[in-house]
């Protein structure tokens, strides 16, 4: 029985112990993974950083039938495989340094011929921060833009639920552990819908658990992978000025939400903003960017509700921001009594117009 | 030679009879305590030897024996010395037997022959008054307390000496203490002057408001703020706006600080609802009562008035399980080897916490804490302490313009928090309609409604049962929190004296509801 080359990319890419580097010092001198395969012991150890126990790794896994049979077993599980010069492995990648060796995916890989945005952000996100990034993770996704990300908590998992939530639209996660493996375990809903509606993409076999080492370097493919870079919310030492400084390095342009300069949330991002990112208010902006041609009318559907609400509702509503804030203050601010308050915000919550961000704290909802 | 002298035995906060009975006879000269007593009972004995001797008696060399009975009840404490002197002398002929069966004897002796005070003294005279005793003989110390009692004779006793001459004379009542001006408590013309005033709390419109709700339908309540907003003030103010005790209220209480020995000179009983806020640290024997002889906790120190329990998930779980039967029954029952006691557990339970670990969740610019902390530490408290509290509020961070404000009063346009007395007369009015509302029930507050007494009693306007319809289908409630708003509504629209809950009723009803999981950590769009 013979093995096909990618089997051998394949065993190669799974072999315990050896990470990018060794795999790279490895098919420098030996040039194919073929002749790895082949290679005896005393002309491994040649290879620089190469130990004993690699050596190990490498000759106890030379078995072709196992290979074949784990391979199998992995594309049965719906897990796909594609390497560095495959004919589907993604174009854009081949443009990074450092390009992942190979890529793990469920689901299907980005498609080229699309746009693409990579949205990235806080883990600890605001309020504001969350519906900001699902906003506009719809709103790209209504203009056909692939939206890509990590699906961590916070403007990650927001963005890519806001891209999920228009049909037909395609959604990336790139993961800091094997592919089928959920970190974190509460965004299972969204990991499960964006094997329908795009792909989970690793380039850590199955079955890696997540290693905090992994997460930096999965940003250099978030950014790969897209064509823009929007960073929202992101702090002083954000993983997302990760992504943005990769994004930099490989030429994509670094789209930034502005925020108040006294809110330490939006440290990183203003930051950004004064090393020479592009300021984003809005959808547009985006598409700007991107140089598409897109439907310039946005949907103020502000303005649309209020001409449907009370007098009373109409107040409540004007008083309502995107920080969450307290009944207790909106009354005060709206110049009703709380009693009357409560049963106005109740009713506005049952129109779907305002969100309850905590016990009693509303803010609006877009 | 024998003979016998009455004193009394605390049970729970109940007191019990007891007879103290002496034999003075020929043989080996001895002095025997037998009963089934205490080691400090058992001590009695030198007491009482040394305080005769001091006292001016000769014990003759005889076989002295002493039984306490009825033998099968423990007794500890002190105050039987008072009682067993008496009972030797009688024997011995110093003292008439007249008086023994019409006078209880309670009182601890010193080697000079004084006497000292004791705990427990109020319940152990009220069982005096039931069993139809017409003197009371105590220490002088705890006249006032005994006082509180009717229906017997109470006489202050500062020595053994004295005592003898009272039960030797012909007319024991000249000696008792005739209470002047009337007791306190019993007029009912106490003031709270300890307790502080609501006019002092600036802004809070919502949890001060949420505070007469919970009391005016004395259901339990939980306040949620950042630190430093004044979630303590709050509850340091709610027992303050209970109605008065009534002196059956009162006569409780006071059992209950009597045995735990909590009253003073200076406040010989209770007449202000109490309010006890155990540190964090409390074990569950200190909060709901126990120890090898049981002793009221804290839960029976706040019947009647206010359990806080400040920082609320620092509490340890199990403590806090403990609470759960005490609350929904209005008693606590330690068992123990030598039997069980009842107590009294009628308090309002009113709890403080931080809506997060650093307390300022969900203001984003200054809480940061995870979703998962912010979760974890709401998870601390158990849900079926949750359970039991209706009403539930949060305190804001005030601006400074907003603390400042009031007290000038040129710009005072805003409006001033009611003062206690305003809020307590709203209150009586409410707790009045239920009372009348209950009059054929055996509760008489709204928190205590069961889901088949709120399809009875808490009737909605029809405008109101759509709204509330729409509303548990839109936030999803479940059927506990759909009847905590009904129970709350029912109290919001008593305060307003309205037969029908009216929508208003209900949509203020829910912003009290309880903390939801689900609207923490996850309130993201």
């Amino acid at each position: 029985m013979e093995l096909e080359h990618i089997h051998y990319v394949y065993w190669l890419s799974c072999i315990n112990g050896i990470g990018s580097v060794k795999r790279g010092r490895l098919l420098e001198y030996f040039g194919s993974e073929e002749e790895i395969f082949g290679a005896s012991k005393e002309l491994l150890s040649k290879v620089r950083s190469i130990g004993t126990k690699d050596i190990a790794g490498i000759v106890s896994g030379r078995d072709k039938a196992a290979i074949q049979e784990s391979y199998g077993k992995m594309l049965s599980k719906g897990i796909q495989f594609t390497y560095k010069g495959h004919d589907i492995y993604p174009e854009k990648l081949y443009n990074i340094y450092n390009a992942p060796y190979c890529l793990f995916y469920k689901g299907s890989l980005p498609d080229n011929s699309k746009k693409s945005v990579a949205v990235v952000g806080a883990r600890n996100v605001s309020y504001s921060g969350s519906v900001i990034a699902s906003q506009m993770g719809r709103q790209l996704a209504e203009n056909g833009v692939q939206v890509a990300s990590g699906l961590a908590r916070g403007v990650d998992a927001s963005a890519q639920k806001g891209s999920l939530s228009i049909a037909g639209n395609r959604t990336f996660a790139v993961m800091g552990c094997g592919v089928d493996i959920c970190y974190p375990r509460q965004n299972i809903e969204t990991y499960m819908l964006i094997q329908e509606n795009g792909g989970i993409i690793s380039e850590y076999p199955p079955g890696m658990p997540p290693v905090a080492g992994n997460f930096p370097m999965r940003n250099r493919i978030i950014s790969g992978i897209s064509d823009c870079i929007l960073v929202i919310e992101a702090g002083e030492k954000s993983g997302s000025l990760i992504t943005a400084a990769y994004g930099a390095e490989q030429g994509k342009d670094i789209l930034v939400v502005p925020g108040d300069i006294g809110n330490k949330l939006y440290y990183g991002s203003n930051q950004l903003i004064k090393d020479g990112a592009a300021l984003v208010t809005n959808i547009n902006d985006i598409m700007d960017a991107l140089g598409v041609f897109y439907d310039c009318s946005i949907k103020d559907r502000k303005e649309k509700i209020n001409v449907n609400l009370a007098l009373k509702e109409k107040i409540v509503y004007a008083n309502l921001g995107l920080n969450p804030a307290h009944v207790s203050e909106i009354a005060a601010k709206s110049g009703l009594d709380i009693k009357k308050t409560m049963e106005v915000l109740i009713g506005l919550e049952l129109k779907h117009l305002v969100c309850m961000a905590g016990n009693n704290y509303y803010a609006l909802k877009i | 030679m024998y003979s016998e002298a009455y004193s009394a035995v605390i049970q729970g906060i109940e007191g019990c009879i007891i007879h103290a009975e002496a034999d003075v006879s020929d043989g080996l000269p001895c002095f025997l305590l037998v009963g089934c007593l205490s080691s400090e009972v058992k001590e009695a004995r030198e007491r009482v030897r040394i305080a005769l001797k001091n006292s001016g008696f000769k014990i003759p060399p005889k076989k002295i024996t002493i039984n306490l009975s009825p033998a099968g009840i423990r007794k500890d404490g002190t105050c039987y010395d008072l009682a067993v002197a008496v009972a030797i002398l009688s024997a011995l002929g110093i003292i008439n037997r007249e008086l023994l069966h019409k006078a209880v004897l309670i009182g601890e002796l010193g080697f000079d022959g004084k006497l000292k005070s004791v705990n427990g003294v109020l319940p152990m005279v009220s069982t005096a008054c039931e069993n139809g005793i017409r003197y009371c003989l105590v220490p002088k110390d705890n006249v006032e307390e005994a006082m509180f009692a009717d229906g017997t004779d109470i006489i202050g006793v500062d020595s053994l000496n004295e005592a003898v001459s009272i039960l030797n004379s012909t007319h024991p009542e000249r000696y008792a203490v005739r209470a002047e001006g009337g007791m306190p408590g019993k007029t009912g013309n106490t003031q709270s002057t300890l307790i502080p005033d609501f006019a002092s709390i600036t802004g809070q419109d919502v949890a001060c408001r949420a505070a007469e709700v919970a009391v005016s339908g004395m259901h339990n309540f939980l306040i949620i703020g950042p630190p430093g907003t004044g979630k303590t003030m709050i509850a340091k103010r709610i027992a303050g706006i209970m109605p008065k005790m009534q002196p059956d209220e009162c006569m409780e209480v006071s059992k209950v600080y009597s045995v735990s020995g909590l009253l003073t000179k200076d406040m010989p009983v209770i007449t202000d609802r109490p309010y006890r806020a155990p540190h964090h640290t409390v074990t569950q024997a200190a909060l709901a009562g126990g120890g090898r002889y049981p002793k009221p906790g804290e839960i029976s120190l706040a019947s009647g008035g206010v359990l806080f329990l400040d920082e609320l998930p620092e509490f340890n779980r199990q403590t806090l399980e403990v609470l759960r039967q005490p609350l929904e029954d209005g008693w606590v029952n330690v068992s123990r080897l030598d039997g069980s006691c009842r107590y009294p557990a009628k308090c309002m339970l009113v709890a403080a916490m931080n809506p997060c670990r650093c307390g300022f969740y969900p203001d984003r610019k200054k809480c940061t804490c995870t979703p998962l902390q912010v979760k974890s530490y709401l998870g601390r408290i158990s849900t079926p302490l949750l359970d039991r509290i209706d009403i539930c509020t949060e305190t804001v961070q005030l601006k400074l313009n907003e603390i400042y404000l009031d007290n000038d009063i040129k710009d005072c346009h805003k409006k001033r928090n009611s003062t206690s007395e305003e809020i307590r007369k709203r209150v009586l009015q409410t707790q009045e309609i239920q009372k009348d509302r209950y009059k054929n029930e055996n509760f008489s507050f709204n928190s205590c409604l069961t889901p088949s007494d709120i399809k009875k009693y808490c009737t909605l306007a029809p405008e109101a049962k759509d709204f509330l319809e729409c509303i548990s289908e839109g936030m999803s409630f479940s059927i506990r929190a759909y009847h905590k708003i009904l129970k709350a509504g029912r109290t919001i629209a008593d305060i307003e004296q309205k037969s029908l809950i009216e929508k208003s009723h209900i949509a203020e009803a829910v912003c009290y509801r309880s903390i939801n999981s689900k609207y923490w950590g996850e309130g993201q769009a």
